[in-house]
């Protein structure tokens, strides 16, 4: 197991058995990311494949200003946001007053295992998928995620909305996920 | 980058936590890709690293392929002043006489008689105290009435061979008058030029009584040291030029592909869109509406230089350029908030990650505008009027902007700067190989045409773009030149 420091150093020079020891300590996690913003494993998989090809060449730049982790997690999720960008019709407004009569809230998610969440995820609309995953599970803000994807805020909103009502659709009430929908 | 934690709901929080320590083992052959993908990243660096070696070591050739030449030439030049003076079998004997120039009223060379070289020297050497800077010069045994000494011109006078005035001008008759087979050939080549030879620059052939001395000549100014005088010129030249920026993609590229793949294709679907979908590489991107035509443009340009010999100059300026390039393309960028379409080219391929479209083929032109810094060293040939040169440098090329005009109006022009945004650097350096004649048609003024080629010694474009440019370009210098004697 070679620390940290060595991998930076190693990746950096181009050695390619620390640049596998990075793959081999990160990739687990990272395809997780990518799934969350992907359709299929093999859309996650050519995500996650970009983005350490990616990692590898700007690593001489990271400042160690945060983890490591983190940094190639923005990587990764840059590169999906990137695999996935559309026109703005990818991101439709809809009543932002929606949001308020959809209770989602009372859906108690440590019931369910990851994959059948990433199921729930994946079942979205890429628009609603995208939204989701940067509010809920990123903490970006509706400002920030506007900004990112050049919508407006609103339009932000009303899709993470949207995307809470579909959620609340998908798990059934007996508590089951629906796959497939 | 993430709202705190307390303004985040329970249902958010829930989410983060089910993802939190998630993990999923990627395919077996996931890293054979990568690993792949990175070597042809390598290989990629490696061909840019070893195109600008071999573009180092072809400038630094033909530098020293054209100080070989003057070397060569200066060589030869030494060699012919000497000519006359290293025919002997006999070793030279060192003048111990510095040459020294001579006034216009120093006495010339004068013997005061007909000698032997026994009675000059006994180690042949001709004492001359009262002109020394005449430098007679005796090679033993076969002075006879009215010798002849040739001195080199060149400070360190070497003498070697005397012979007498009149000889015969054939070698047979120089033998007969006692000289060895190479004397005698030296002795025949002075005979058949005699006192009608040319002296070489900036001497001359002073007879005084019976001998004959090469001795600085004061009223003629010595042509060769007038030619290594620097001399200033200064000009301006037009020229057409074929340029081609010589665009290509790097191999890990993608993000055209997943424009391809993401991009809204209902506008006017394409016949080659199944191949687009499913593209992996450049190839198809370009097959699917991305190409480029070099174009005929003008440059304009202000030189300075010197002559720093008769042969040898150096010359730097200012240069201007808008080269101009046609490109077709399939596809349109069209902004999201600002609603405006712009053509996909080469320089823009990083925005068509956002908003690409499939477009009717638009033809529009692709100009780079350049601003440029040259040195060169030129090596000259002057046949009278005419000076025909071979020069070779190197070139700091400041970029200016990429414009894409399309003169159909379906767009509004676009322009892209270079700088951190930019897929261009700000700089890129270019070898310089040119060569062509400067004709004096009128007192110091000079037309110039001449032919040049030039090349990327480094990219035009950053080292993390999506494209590689490594442009080169045919041009036709047509200028007039102001020579400042």
């Amino acid at each position: 197991m070679h620390d940290e420091k060595a991998i930076i150093s190693g990746c950096v020079k181009g050695d390619r058995a620390m640049q596998k020891a990075l793959y081999e300590q990160y990739a687990g996690k990272m395809l997780v990311v990518c799934m969350r913003y992907s359709k299929c494993r093999e859309d996650a998989e050519d995500i996650l494949q970009e983005s350490f090809i990616k990692v590898y060449a700007h690593l001489e730049h990271f400042r160690r200003e945060s983890t490591l982790g983190f940094w190639i997690k923005k990587i990764v999720i840059n590169t999906a946001l990137n695999y996935h960008r559309k026109s703005v019709y990818l991101y439709p407004h809809i009543d932002i007053d929606d949001m308020h009569q959809i209770g989602a809230e009372d859906i108690e998610m440590n019931n369910y295992h990851f994959k059948d969440l990433l199921h729930v995820l994946q079942s979205l609309p890429q628009g609603c998928q995208t939204i989701f995953n940067l509010y809920a599970i990123e903490g970006y803000k509706h400002k920030e995620i506007a900004g990112m994807l050049q919508i407006s805020e609103g339009t932000s909103k009303s899709q993470y909305a949207r995307a809470k009502t579909l959620i609340k659709d998908l798990i059934t009430e007996k508590g089951e996920v629906k796959h497939g929908s | 980058m993430a709202h705190k934690n307390q303004e985040r709901s329970s249902y958010e929080q829930q989410w983060k936590q089910a993802f939190e320590q998630a993990e999923l083992k990627p395919s077996d052959d996931l890293w054979e890709n990568i690993d792949g993908a990175l070597t042809r990243q390598e290989s990629g660096k490696y061909r840019r690293g070893f195109f600008f070696y071999r573009a180092v070591a072809a400038v630094a050739l033909l530098v020293l392929a054209g100080l070989g030449l003057y070397t060569a030439n200066d060589y030869l030049l030494h060699r012919q002043d000497n000519t006359v003076s290293s025919a002997t079998d006999q070793p030279a004997a060192e003048s111990t006489l510095p040459a020294q120039p001579l006034s216009p009223e120093a006495p010339v060379a004068s013997r005061g008689g007909t000698q032997s070289a026994q009675e000059t020297d006994p180690a042949g050497q001709v004492a001359a105290p009262d002109h020394a800077a005449a430098t007679p010069l005796a090679g033993q045994g076969s002075l006879s009435d009215g010798a002849v000494a040739l001195a080199n011109p060149k400070a360190k006078a070497r003498a070697t061979v005397a012979a007498p005035v009149g000889l015969p001008d054939n070698t047979q008759q120089a033998r007969e008058d006692g000289a060895s087979v190479r004397q005698a050939v030296a002795v025949s080549y002075i005979a058949s030029r005699g006192i009608e030879a040319i002296p070489p620059p900036g001497m001359a052939w002073v007879q005084e009584v019976d001998q004959l001395y090469l001795v600085p000549n004061p009223y003629v100014k010595d042509p060769r040291k007038e030619a290594d005088r620097t001399v200033f010129f200064a000009g301006l030249t037009l020229a057409g030029n074929y340029f081609d920026p010589n665009i290509s993609a790097q191999p890990s590229v993608s993000v055209l592909e997943n424009a391809l793949t993401a991009g809204d294709y209902n506008y006017n679907a394409p016949l080659s869109m199944a191949d687009a979908k499913t593209s992996n590489s450049w190839a198809t991107t370009q097959s699917a509406g991305v190409r480029n035509t070099p174009d005929i443009s003008l440059s304009y340009a202000a030189q300075v230089g010197m002559h720093l010999t008769k042969h040898l100059s150096l010359e730097s300026g200012i240069g201007y350029g808008r080269f101009n390039t046609q490109t077709s393309t399939n596809w349109s960028i069209q902004n999201a908030q600002s609603d405006q379409k712009s053509p996909l080219a080469f320089s823009n391929t990083q925005e068509a990650s956002r908003n690409l479209r499939y477009s009717p083929t638009t033809n529009f032109t692709n100009s780079f505008e350049l601003l440029s810094l040259p040195l060169k060293m030129g090596y000259h040939i002057i046949w009278g009027s005419v000076d025909v040169f071979l020069s070779s440098g190197m070139a700091a090329n400041f970029f200016i902007r990429n414009t894409l005009s399309d003169a159909g109006g379906q767009y509004e022009e676009v322009s892209i700067g270079a700088g951190e945004n930019s897929p261009y650097k700000p700089v890129f350096y270019t070898g310089l190989v040119s060569g062509g004649v400067n004709y004096n048609f009128s007192g110091n003024y000079f037309l110039t045409l001449a032919p040049k080629y030039q090349f990327a010694l480094t990219e035009m474009t950053q080292n993390d773009a999506l494209i590689t440019s490594q442009p080169y370009s045919f041009g036709m210098d047509l200028g007039l030149r102001y020579t400042f004697r």
